[in-house]
């Protein structure tokens, strides 16, 4: 750069309300309610599970596929399409504005980071895996591999190998997830349209490639880092497909929704639907749905939290990812306060370059690696200290880690909420200029380019919507570990004895989790 | 077979349509706000509240040239009053060390916006920071700026391009040999 001075322009400034990049944290009497309300809720929920609770294995739920009309639509062979296509083409864009267009001032990042994947886990709340029924990379690979936009492919297009035994887990969508949170605020790619693009690029590619390499939607089952995050969310979420009666399933001769027919697909995932128990690794395709030739498969309406009380077994790495995602959100969280970084060496990274002399990007990998470890070992630690309290030898430290992970997730889930609920409600209005202008061109397509936005929700609104959000996933977590304690211990005493560690560990970090929304949060480094 | 390949030929050629796009020219117009008394200069216009200041900070490209003026306006959203001490500017690059850079002190004009106009060697995404201390305390701000043109890397279009048709072409070679 020379530094050579020009004679300098007056210009003036024609404003809009863009609102602020440094979104201040909730209050300090919001602080304190939400500390107080956590700590209060805890032993009165406690209180009133152990006084009258019972654990049941069914559960209510209500098929929505007894209204027709509903069951027509999903029936209809091109519903799906009309879902996906419009994804599809603003996936495409998202490409080509990343590619082409201005490097700042550009739709991709918004869409992308902003309204997409802080609006994913609401999209999960409330309606499951509906990311995969709407997923616009299905939808490439269906079209590449059917030849076609929708209906039944005779043989589509594939090696068809078998999925890597290995790697019949989620520990590959597990990695992927923590190289992409790296990735994410390592190298700032939200704010950039270029690293934008080339991450929607790589996405396409993962699900194009072992979609012609392996048979089914292996990928998606196993690897895809949205679909697992979500199926791991969806547990909670209170949608599920389920068979509408197990015994009709156990004498069926066909089982069409595993093999398709002339009707639907066969499952994509792989799953038979009198063993689906859990929406893990349902897609929501419904192609079951138009295969089953008894009609013997139901969308229910079920209440949250469904399956974290009523899981048929525990498995590691779905306990795991639950325990990773509470560190790598709340992990999140920190990078975007001032404690993150900030000049001298009173930030976390300041410190770590003082103390290990090293680049900006290492300081943020030890800083990264080191916090949450350190939130995984605490919660192991924990753990240990449940089995010892509980005092019944063959339920070790390792197994109460697997079987609470489950009450840990709303935790998570609910603090990932109130996180991306801020970027939602004080960023999501970004689109509107951008909608006339996607490339950063100075075109003003539908006249909001210039249209002054302000957030769609007020600061007060966004602070009271993340304090009631962490508070009810401290309590979603709580009324689960008391059902996952039942279910670990026989003994009555022993069961209450192993909630009270665990409710130390959920009261640590859902004040993990108050504090660090009541710190000041930077909206320019990363938007998760 | 020939369908399935004409087929192929052209799901390849829609995406390779897609994604080439030619040489494009950056206007730097911001979403934010728009100067419209510079309509042949490109103005990128951001208002943003941080602390107790708000700050308009602006640049503009000296005609076709690789020269762009800063500007910025500090206001202290409490007193209402404009900052007029000495800002220091500091801009750097993707991956140059803001340490090692060094600071221009920057004195307000008589309409209290803090200027300094530089010119680039290589076009890209630059980072300014803006520093000052007002009442005790170290404030620092950060803005982006793009110079001239932005490129993008082909290879990270062209690489997963040849992966999916290689791919392609050996799915098809095994349909063609279950034929047989
Ligand atoms: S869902 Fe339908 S096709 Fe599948 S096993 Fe049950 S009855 Fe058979
Ligand atoms: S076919 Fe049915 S069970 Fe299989 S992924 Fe689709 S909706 Fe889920």
């Amino acid at each position: 750069m020379n530094e050579s001075i020009h004679e300098h322009h007056m210009h003036q400034h024609h404003m809009s309300d863009t609102g602020a990049m440094v979104m201040a944290g909730i209050p300090d009497w919001l602080y304190y309610t939400g500390i107080a309300l956590i700590l209060i809720l805890s032993f009165i929920i406690v209180e009133i599970l152990n006084k009258g609770s019972t654990t049941t294995k069914s559960y209510k739920k209500f098929n929505l596929l007894t209204y027709h009309f509903i069951k027509r639509l999903i029936k209809t062979p091109y519903f799906r399409f009309l879902f996906q296509f419009p994804l599809f083409l603003i996936f495409c864009l998202i490409i080509y504005a990343g590619i082409a267009g201005h490097g700042i001032i550009n739709i991709a990042p918004v869409l992308t980071w902003t309204i997409w994947w802080a609006g994913l886990v609401l999209l999960v709340l409330f309606f499951g895996k509906a990311w995969c029924y709407i997923c616009p990379w299905d939808f490439a690979a269906t079209l590449l591999q059917h030849m076609k936009p929708f209906g039944v492919a005779k043989k589509p297009l594939t090696l068809g190998l078998e999925w890597p035994a290995g790697l019949k887990n989620i520990y590959l969508a597990t990695g992927l997830f923590i190289v992409l949170t790296f990735i994410e605020l390592g190298f700032k790619v939200t704010s950039s349209p270029r690293d934008t693009a080339v991450l929607a690029i790589v996405i396409l590619l993962l699900s194009l490639g072992p979609a012609l390499i392996f048979e089914k939607r292996s990928f998606c089952k196993y690897g895809c880092l949205v679909g697992r995050i979500s199926g791991l969310y969806a547990m909670f979420s209170p949608i599920e497909i389920r068979s509408v009666n197990k015994k009709v399933c156990q004498n069926c001769k066909t089982q069409d929704c595993f093999n398709g027919n002339r009707k639907g697909n066969p499952c994509p995932t792989s799953l038979l639907m009198p063993e689906v128990n859990e929406n893990t690794y349902c897609i929501l395709c419904t192609e079951c749905i138009k295969s089953c030739p008894h009609d013997n498969v139901a969308v229910n309406l079920r209440p949250f939290g469904t399956d974290l009380r009523h899981f048929k077994e525990v498995r590691k790495d779905e306990a795991l990812l639950a325990i990773i995602m509470l560190a790598l959100t709340s992990f999140h969280g920190i990078t975007m306060t001032e404690i993150w970084e900030s000049s001298g060496s009173r930030s976390v990274t300041g410190a770590i370059k003082a103390l290990f002399n090293t680049g900006p990007l290492a300081s943020f990998a030890i800083a990264m690696a080191g916090i949450n470890l350190a939130i995984i070992a605490i919660y192991r630690l924990f753990c240990t200290i449940t089995a010892k309290f509980a005092g019944q030898s063959e339920i070790t430290g390792a197994k109460v880690f697997l079987y609470y992970a489950y009450s840990i997730l709303p935790v998570a889930l609910f603090y990932h909420l109130a996180h991306n609920s801020m970027h939602l409600f004080m960023e999501g209005q970004n689109i509107i200029p951008l909608l006339s202008d996607p490339l950063g061109e100075g075109k003003n397509y539908f006249g909001t380019a210039t249209l002054p936005v302000m957030p769609l929700l007020s600061d007060t609104t966004v602070w009271l919507l993340q304090v009631f959000l962490i508070v009810t996933g401290h309590v979603a977590g709580i009324v689960i570990a008391h059902h996952i304690s039942k279910r670990l211990y026989t003994d009555t005493v022993k069961a209450r004895r192993s909630l009270i560690p665990i409710l130390i560990v959920m009261i640590l970090s859902s004040l993990l989790s108050l504090w660090i929304v009541h710190l000041d949060m930077d909206m320019r480094s990363s938007f998760m | 077979m020939s369908r399935v390949l004409i087929k192929y030929s052209f799901l390849i050629s829609i995406l390779l349509m897609a994604t080439a796009s030619n040489a494009h020219h950056i206007r730097g117009l911001p979403h934010y706000a728009y100067s419209e008394n510079y309509p042949q200069v490109p103005v990128v216009e951001e208002r943003r509240i941080a602390d107790e200041w708000e700050y308009i900070f602006s640049y503009i490209r000296i005609f076709q040239t690789n020269n762009y003026d800063l500007a910025v306006y500090i206001k202290n959203t409490k007193t209402g009053k404009p900052f007029k001490g000495i800002v220091n500017y500091k801009v750097f690059g993707k991956g140059e060390n803001p340490d090692i850079q060094h600071a221009h002190p920057t004195k307000a004009d008589p309409t209290n916006t803090f200027r300094v106009g530089w010119s680039y060697e290589n076009d890209g995404i630059y980072t300014v920071r803006i520093a000052f201390d007002a009442g005790g305390k170290s404030y620092t701000e950060e803005f982006k700026m793009q110079v001239g043109e932005v490129g993008f890397n082909y290879l990270w279009v062209i690489l997963p391009g040849i992966v999916v048709f290689t791919l392609l072409l050996l799915v098809v070679i095994k349909r063609l040999k279950e034929k047989r």
